[in-house]
């Protein structure tokens, strides 16, 4: 095994995970804060619920991504939108024709 | 501690007993020592005692065996490298070369090489880098030796050397003027041992530094400090716009790029391989005299690897702005394994998982190096049409050179 293989398996090795279904979690410890702050916090901000220092930048390359999640999440929320429609009518149904078998 | 090891805790201890004030950097020399071709660079300021600690370690080494150069810029070329034998060609026409007594001595010491001429510097450039000479069309291999220069860049009378000539030097250590009871306890020393140099005693000579430098060479150092040597190297160098062949260098480079706020953007001037290993030789030498060497003792060292072979933006700031850097790795080191990113790049090696793929994109998009890595692995993703071009990193972080 060549010694950049030998470091991520061992790595692997270190990281604890548990699998659910098909889904695997990592199991994290506790962490610690950081100690050097910079004005690329913004990301530690949204997604990590960091504490912001008095002024943050945002860097375009940061912008471009946020736009790119957020076209991301956009879409992902029509689909599930969608998909929350179709339920709702194949529940409305189901629950007519259970009141139509009532009927009868 | 074991035989050999307590040669090289003797030596140390000498040292340290003569010279005052600067024992992190004593201890840094003697674990630089133990590789075969050992070059030390030291720089300070004048009176700070660069020449007494370069004489210290040749005499406990070579005990009188050694030749120092002083580096005046009107040196000759006989006293460096060879002259000929002037009886020979004259009766017998014969080009009979003499190797210079520097050329021949396994203990050699330049002092003040920032006062060597362009034409011997180049001469001296050429010994570190192949371990030979030329002259008169004959050459000489000098096998194994070690090698001090010391230099004081404040010189008026100094040549700038180009870099590659301060990148064979393996470590570069700058000593620091004496605190109040540093003074004291000079005063002291120089009343108890008259010559501080001539008072020091040889330790051990060169056969036994050629024992100790093979059981060095047989230690094995931890794959997880190869990894943090290579990581932290590698932050060092790597830049998405192409920061080595580019002409124009960080801050002005660094408009506009993703990663405006990495480390990258403090760098000038990357260090050279070189710089990893000799921190894998100083690793291997720590674990040799000590028993183990540490991920704090990679950070410790580089401070000594990287200053002779970096260029800072902010250079005005001096070792303060690369130990400020060091630091500042150390503490993305610290988040990296707290991502766990390279149990995800493992895992995407062995086999494409799109989600997996998405979060290492995510981390990609904070870290150059684990971007680099990623993008290696896209290029057979895309082969094999696991991924459509438009959504790979490469075309997020650099959208001209992916549409190219």
């Amino acid at each position: 095994m060549d010694p950049f293989s030998e470091f991520l398996k061992r790595e692997t090795g270190k990281v604890k995970a548990r699998k659910i279904g098909s889904t695997t979690f990592i199991i994290e410890e506790q962490q610690r804060d950081r100690r050097y702050h910079l004005p690329t916090d913004f990301l530690d901000l949204l997604l990590l619920r960091g504490e912001p220092s008095e002024h943050v930048f945002v860097e375009k390359g940061v912008i471009r991504e946020m736009r790119y999640r957020l076209d991301e999440l956009e879409n992902e929320v029509k689909r599930l939108r969608w998909k929350s429609r179709i339920l709702e009518v194949l529940l409305v149904a189901s629950l007519v024709m259970l009141i139509l078998s009532f009927l009868h | 501690m074991k035989g050999l090891q307590l040669y090289a805790k003797k030596l140390e201890d000498e040292i340290k007993s003569r010279f005052v004030g600067n024992d992190e950097v004593v201890k840094v020399i003697v674990l630089n020592m133990f590789h075969e071709r050992a070059t030390t660079l030291i720089r300070a300021p004048r009176g700070r005692g660069k020449s007494t600690l370069m004489l210290l370690f040749l005499k406990g080494i070579f005990g009188e065996d050694y030749v120092v150069l002083s580096g005046a810029s009107e040196i000759k070329r006989g006293e460096v490298i060879a002259r000929l034998h002037i009886p020979s060609l004259e009766r017998e026409g014969v080009e009979h070369v003499i190797w210079s007594a520097f050329v021949k001595a396994k203990g050699k010491g330049i002092d003040e090489a920032n006062r060597l001429n362009p034409y011997t510097a180049s001469n001296i450039y050429h010994l570190l880098q192949f371990g030979e000479v030329w002259a008169y069309g004959q050459r000489y291999n000098l096998g194994d030796f070690v090698l001090f220069a010391n230099e004081n860049p404040a010189d008026p009378t100094t040549f700038i050397h180009p870099p590659p000539f301060y990148d064979r030097f393996d470590i570069c250590v700058n000593l620091s003027s004496l605190t109040l009871s540093d003074k004291f306890r000079l005063h002291k020393l120089i009343e108890d041992y008259g010559s501080l140099i001539d008072s020091m005693p040889q330790v051990m000579d060169f056969d036994l530094l050629s024992d100790i430098r093979k059981e060095v060479k047989e230690v094995e150092v931890d794959v997880d400090l190869i990894a943090t040597i290579n990581v932290l190297v590698r932050d060092f160098q790597a830049c998405i716009r192409g920061r080595d062949v580019s002409r124009v260098k960080p801050p002005a480079l660094c408009e506009g790029c993703h990663f405006v706020h990495g480390v990258c953007s403090s760098i000038r001037e990357g260090p050279s391989e070189r710089a990893t290993l000799v921190l894998h030789s100083l690793l291997r030498a720590k674990a040799w005299i000590d028993g183990k060497a540490t991920e704090d003792d990679v950070y410790k060292l580089a401070a000594y690897v990287f200053p002779h072979r970096l260029e800072l933006v902010r250079q005005d700031r001096g070792q303060e702005e690369l130990i400020k850097l060091l630091r500042r790795q150390r503490e993305l080191n610290e988040e990296r394994r707290a991502r766990k990113q390279w149990a995800i790049l493992d895992n995407l090696y062995r086999s494409f998982n799109r989600e997996l793929y998405k979060l290492a994109g995510e981390i990609a998009v904070e870290d150059l190096v684990f971007a680099e890595e990623l993008m290696k692995l896209e290029g057979g993703w895309l082969e094999k049409s696991f991924l459509r071009p438009e959504e790979t990193l490469r075309a997020r972080l650099m959208p001209d050179a992916a549409s190219s």
